[in-house]
């Protein structure tokens, strides 16, 4: 890396104060490189293009002097040999460009569309109590997504980098004001941010924690070497904090999304350490232990899952009636569901598990579609992150594939009694504002990345 | 004779990877070679094979590595994986393109 970063240095040293690196490429060669880059639209490619057409009219020009040329002769011999200027330039233009992701784009717009018409579905069942307000509020939200999508594919994701502390301490300290002024509604404490409009931070908030965690990491590893070991075991003390969180919170879900991409997390960038996981495994322990001793909800909740998973047993209603009712529809759905005149009636359906609605409704061939669209936009999203090669951008885009993944695994396993965990919902299909800007703030900055994948210079080097 | 630019333009890709799948090379060294196996009958305009070689790099099919050499950076490049099996699609493409053609025109 180092041999780049210095002539890149020294290229940019160069532009600032007009210096003598410039001089270095002179004549014809330069003429010819600039006539190339006048055209190129991808400013940020031009030093690594520079440093190449330089390299190989170089070596010809060496070629033609040592047969006999002039220096004159030879520079004139190699810019000939190169062919027309603005035509290499035009053909680097078709490389280096912003790139669409039609496929995923297409993707989305399927699923979405899903979403809005299973919204609809459900407003027309007959005892809906909720009046056709809830599909027209989806689409509302669907909309101001869009936009936060667009703005976040416009802002180049380079530029988060440095945010990532940032990022960090804003959600923590937005939990700790959830904790302090927030309301509680139906056991779920949301933050009032004014103009009517209340945030589930708690269940939002796994996301921007990995992301922030991630940036703060890579951040940390370009900084220094002198202090690493103590900036990482700053790191992984501050990764356990939201975990506190949540377990006061009782957030499942969330706990399992969080600690699960932290796991990942570590094992990539922290790099797998039996001592670092035995701690990690330490806390899990006590923290788990800790919150089954304190909680006769958490019990019954245990009991509930184990009597459906073991036993097969009916619903005893209390704190388990979601748990036990949601299951009971999944068995109860059949291969070709319930048609449209039947209703499902569990609380929280539409905010929770309008993936349950679907399979209750088209049966289980209804949800094995859905699961295999949803495999397909993961599947693309993966196979579109490994064709980047700029090392951040890549991270960022795997991180928001595998969260999307996570999430509806760990739904999945939860509406299958595999585990015992309920509600969540598959991304993007759920009512719910918070939640919706949240998937499009992770899709916006996944398609951020890779519209800007050829367009921003990647070096290795081999020393 | 020259071959037609046309001729040559549809293949080079094929001729690129099948170089680098000799070995690793910088585009210089790589329009030498292809001069010389070819007995100067492949002669690119040489501007023209960068951007050949960063579509191959930004579609996975080579991945490259600066150096310094002669006092200059230097981009090599080298065939992946991917290009390695983009690289027998187009050799079964080129074999049952030329044997069509060879019995069109009654070579064989």
């Amino acid at each position: 890396m180092g041999i780049l970063t210095r002539f890149m240095r020294r290229l940019k040293g160069t532009k600032d104060n007009g210096g003598s690196a410039q001089e270095e490429i002179e004549g014809a060669l330069d003429h010819f490189i600039q006539q190339v880059e006048s055209k190129v639209k991808a400013r940020e490619m031009y030093p690594l293009i520079r440093a190449e057409l330089y390299d190989h009219m170089q070596s010809r020009v060496d070629e033609e002097i040592r047969l006999g040329a002039s220096l004159a002769d030879a520079e004139a011999a190699a810019v000939r040999q190169m062919g027309e200027p603005l035509e290499t330039a035009r053909q680097l233009n078709k490389v280096h460009r912003a790139r669409w992701p039609w496929l995923l784009w297409l993707l989305l717009v399927v699923w979405i569309s899903i979403s809005c018409l299973t919204m609809y579905i459900y407003e027309m069942k007959p005892s809906d109590p909720y009046g056709l307000s809830l599909t027209t509020k989806h689409i509302y939200m669907m909309g101001i997504g869009m936009i936060f999508f667009m703005v976040i594919c416009a802002i180049d994701y380079r530029k988060w980098l440095n945010k990532g502390m940032f990022i960090l301490m804003l959600i923590l300290a937005t939990m700790v004001a959830a904790q302090m002024f927030g309301m509680k509604v139906n056991g779920h404490t949301f933050l009032n941010l004014g103009f009517n409009t209340y945030i589930n931070i708690f269940s939002l908030s796994p996301f921007p924690l990995l992301l922030g965690l991630y940036l703060w990491y890579t951040q940390i590893q370009q900084q220094s070497t002198s202090s690493l070991k103590r900036k990482e075991w700053k790191l992984l003390f501050i990764s356990m904090v939201p975990i506190l969180f949540y377990v006061y919170e009782l957030r499942f879900f969330a706990i399992m999304i969080y600690m699960t991409g932290l796991v990942l997390l570590w094992s990539k960038w922290l790099r797998i350490s039996w001592k670092r996981i035995g701690i990690f495994i330490g806390m899990l322990c006590i923290g788990g232990l800790s919150l089954l001793a304190s909680s006769d909800y958490i019990r019954r909740r245990l009991i509930s899952w184990m009597e459906y998973g073991i036993f097969q047993g009916e619903g005893k209603g209390g704190d388990s009636y979601v748990y036990d009712q949601t299951r009971a529809a999944l068995t109860e759905a059949g291969w070709l569901g319930h048609g449209l005149t039947d209703t499902l009636h569990i609380p929280y359906l539409f905010s929770e598990n309008m993936t349950l609605f679907i399979i209750y409704t088209f049966g289980w061939i209804g949800g094995l579609l859905l699961l295999a669209v949803f495999g397909l936009l993961v599947g693309v999203m993966y196979r579109l992150a490994a064709n980047v090669k700029h090392e951040l951008g890549r991270g960022i885009m795997r991180l928001a594939a595998t969260y999307m993944m996570l999430h509806a695994v760990l739904y999945i396993l939860g509406l299958t009694n595999v585990i015992p965990l309920n509600g969540g919902g598959m991304p993007l299909l759920s009512y719910g504002g918070g939640n919706i800007i949240l998937w499009m703030f992770v899709l916006g900055l996944f398609c951020n990345v890779y519209i800007r994948k050829d367009m921003i210079p990647v070096m290795k080097s081999t020393t | 004779m020259k071959i037609s630019k046309e001729l040559l333009k549809g293949s080079t890709t094929l001729l690129v990877l099948s170089m680098l799948e000799q070995q690793p090379m910088y585009g210089y060294q790589l329009i030498k070679r292809l001069e010389q196996r070819s007995s100067s009958v492949f002669t690119l305009k040489e501007g023209t094979l960068y951007p050949i070689l960063h579509t191959l790099e930004s579609e996975g099919q080579v991945e490259a590595i600066w150096s310094e050499a002669d006092g200059r950076q230097r981009k090599t490049y080298h065939l992946t994986d991917k290009g390695r099996k983009l690289l027998q699609e187009k050799k079964a493409e080129w074999d049952l393109f030329r044997g069509s053609l060879d019995r069109v025109i009654g070579e064989v």
